[in-house]
């Protein structure tokens, strides 16, 4: 038997396949469809969606719309802040049986820093591991504690920065579209979280390899891409556009050649492990993103058929790799090697 | 709903819990492939019969998500549960777009994704606790739908408990109108148990006699302090509905809703639709029957909710 499990950071994920930020809410098909995906979540790590530092409504209706092999949505980041994040969804994230990614959006670099914060302060509080109300570590505790000295808590959950949505009128995405303003978020965040840092990025970009480069150099553990493609669909009838947001994001199997290139690229030019994403719907998707240098897999909106779709794939890449001789370690980068 | 998961993840009292799913159990997905039972051409419509295993039966309103397994589509598409009978489930099926098309050209026997049942329905126990008058069942189109799911439910109270049941449909023409033949043998079932139903159809053609819409066979009818409407159709539709309820005084309605959705369970946040207090609701989540109030207001103005079609 193969053994599929993988480190990012701290955390230990027993096979390569977690959801997308913002596909899979563990908690409402729980309340449609019963528990059991509670008991037995379809995720080896479970990212939830995006909290900001402030609540968001999200943006006006239509938020969705099919197009040819993917869609487009204009959701916009609707959350109730992180104080009540870490009032109402914390407990209960904590309670299940998997690893965290904490996923956090900001408007401006330094929110990155506010909101890591405030997640620590409450994990320390659940969790142990320090006085939940004490001082921030500094950046010399930070740095050893990124050396191995990791508070326990730091194995059960993580963190990944959004600094790519493109539903939203400022920051964000622009701030991962400049490897400047990257650097800052990342550094701020950095000097409060001292477990996983994953930085999601945006394809909405140039050329992502410096992005991702100045993520790493200000001490991400991890980096994932891509976030949705920023697209815009017509109103059939009245030819104006559709989505309330107007733009909306592209996901689907049409990106999947376009993200995976942007894996390949980043995976040649960085040392930390790569979350790949981007039109995943089957093994060979997964077998493909690994090749080009993933450690990990997300399922985006190809969750929203199917929520227990990431399970299927990973029972489906043990097969995979038994079928061919191989180890987690043979598939992974294998596209870069002659 | 759910109960909350809850604070005993608190690690000062409780160890961390076992983070590893359990190795390679096939996943216990409730996405379920059914077998295509039977397809039953009605006109412009069709009922598509799927063979569920382990379907666990849901409520008139609730619906489902549903994807031939060789689509050529992205996502899967809502429908309304029609009617159901153990693992065999129904949906009555308007062929409008590519999703459409391909579940209108599955063959018995091939393999269609289901996931469901979801949503909130018509709650009938609360509907027939606030005794009202009458029923006032009001479909436009494929909107009629659950109303047959709601006849079969009506079927299982004691006649003696149930008010005038008055059924209101409105087609755009008499091909459409032949989707009637899937709701006639519910209506018979029903009055043969001693229920009063009362079934009026009209075309806005003028196929089926003179022209009109299901409004005027509702302003006919005349609705009056007491009675409850439940209605399911395009939006404009339920605005008029509830502007006459409104109109009448007294009257209590619901309302099933459609919005383009993803995934119907509330992760995606797409099918949201803003309410009569300004806020936004997820359709697939708080509804897709939603109380007249919350949706329109209470008062007589028209406010805007955006449509899930394109």
């Amino acid at each position: 038997m193969i053994d599929l499990s993988v480190s990012l950071g701290p955390l230990r994920l027993s096979h390569p396949l977690i959801n997308a930020s913002g596909t899979l809410d563990l908690f409402e098909v729980a309340a449609g469809l019963g528990d059991a995906i509670l008991a037995d979540p379809p995720v080896a790590a479970y990212v939830p969606k995006t909290v900001t530092l402030k609540p968001r409504p999200g943006n006006d209706p239509p938020r969705i719309v099919e197009v040819e092999a993917g869609m487009l949505n204009s959701i916009g980041l609707p959350n109730a802040g992180v104080e009540a994040f870490v009032a109402d969804e914390l407990p209960r994230l904590l309670a299940l049986p998997r690893p965290l990614i904490l996923n956090v959006g900001g408007f401006a670099p330094g929110e990155y820093a506010l909101v890591a914060a405030r997640l620590r302060r409450a994990l320390q509080l659940h969790l142990g591991g320090g006085p939940p109300d004490g001082p921030s570590p500094s950046s010399d505790e930070i740095r050893a504690a990124v050396g191995g000295d990791l508070p326990a808590w730091t194995a059960r959950v993580g963190l990944e920065l959004n600094v790519s949505c493109p539903n939203v009128h400022s920051g964000c995405m622009s701030i991962g579209a400049d490897p400047g303003e990257t650097r800052v978020a990342v550094e701020g965040a950095r000097a409060e979280w001292p477990g996983l840092l994953v930085v999601k990025l945006t394809p909405n970009v140039t050329n992502v390899v410096p992005v991702a480069q100045a993520a790493a150099e200000a001490g991400a553990s991890a980096i994932s891409l891509v976030n949705t493609f920023k697209g815009l669909v017509l109103d059939r009838v009245t030819l104006r556009p559709y989505l309330g947001g107007v733009t909306g994001g592209l996901s689907g199997p049409a990106i999947k050649p376009l993200a995976l290139r942007f894996v390949y690229e980043v995976a040649a030019a960085v040392d930390v492990p790569l979350i790949g994403m981007g039109g995943v719907t089957s093994v060979q998707d997964v077998l493909e993103f690994m090749a080009c240098g993933a450690s990990a897999v997300a399922v985006g909106a190809a969750g929203f058929r199917d929520p227990w779709l990431p399970a299927r794939l990973a029972a489906e890449l043990g097969l995979a790799l038994e079928g061919r001789g191989w180890s987690l370690s043979d598939l992974v980068g294998r596209a870069h090697r002659r | 709903m759910a109960a909350e998961v809850g604070l005993a993840a608190r690690a000062h009292v409780n160890p961390a819990p076992e983070l590893q799913p359990s190795p390679r159990t096939p996943p216990n997905s409730g996405c379920r492939l059914a077998r295509v039972a039977a397809r039953q051409k009605l006109g412009s419509m069709f009922v598509l019969r799927l063979r569920a295993p382990g379907w666990p039966g849901g409520a008139p309103g609730q619906f489902a998500l549903l994807r031939h397994e060789a689509s050529a589509r992205f996502l899967p598409r809502a429908f309304s549960l029609h009617a159901q009978d153990g693992e065999l489930v129904s949906f009555l099926i308007a062929p409008v777009g590519p999703g459409t098309e391909e579940l209108a050209e599955a063959g018995v026997g091939e393999g269609v994704h289901v996931l469901g049942p979801l949503g909130h329905g018509f709650d009938l126990t609360e509907i027939l606790a606030g005794t009202p008058r009458r029923l006032v069942v009001v479909g436009g189109g494929v909107g009629v739908a659950p109303f047959r799911l709601l006849l079969d439910r009506l079927t299982t109270h004691a006649a003696a408990t149930l008010p005038e049941v008055v059924v209101l449909f409105g087609f755009r023409d008499d091909v459409q109108a032949e989707c009637l033949a899937a709701f006639e043998p519910a209506v018979d079932r029903l009055r043969a148990r001693g229920a009063a139903v009362e079934l009026e159809t009209i075309c806005e053609d003028g196929s089926l006699g003179r022209a009109g819409l299901v409004t005027t066979l509702l302003q006919e009818v005349g609705l009056s302090a007491g009675d409850a409407i439940l209605a399911c159709g395009a939006h404009a539709m339920c605005q008029a509905v509830w502007d006459l309820g409104l109109a009448a005084g007294g009257v209590r309605a619901w309302f099933s809703l459609e919005a383009g959705m993803a995934c119907g369970v509330g992760s995606c946040h797409g099918c949201v639709i803003r309410l009569a207090d300004g806020s936004l609701a997820k359709v697939c989540r708080r509804g897709p029957v939603f109380g007249a109030g919350e949706v329109f207001g209470e008062s007589r103005h028209p406010c805007a909710v955006p449509g899930g079609d394109r």
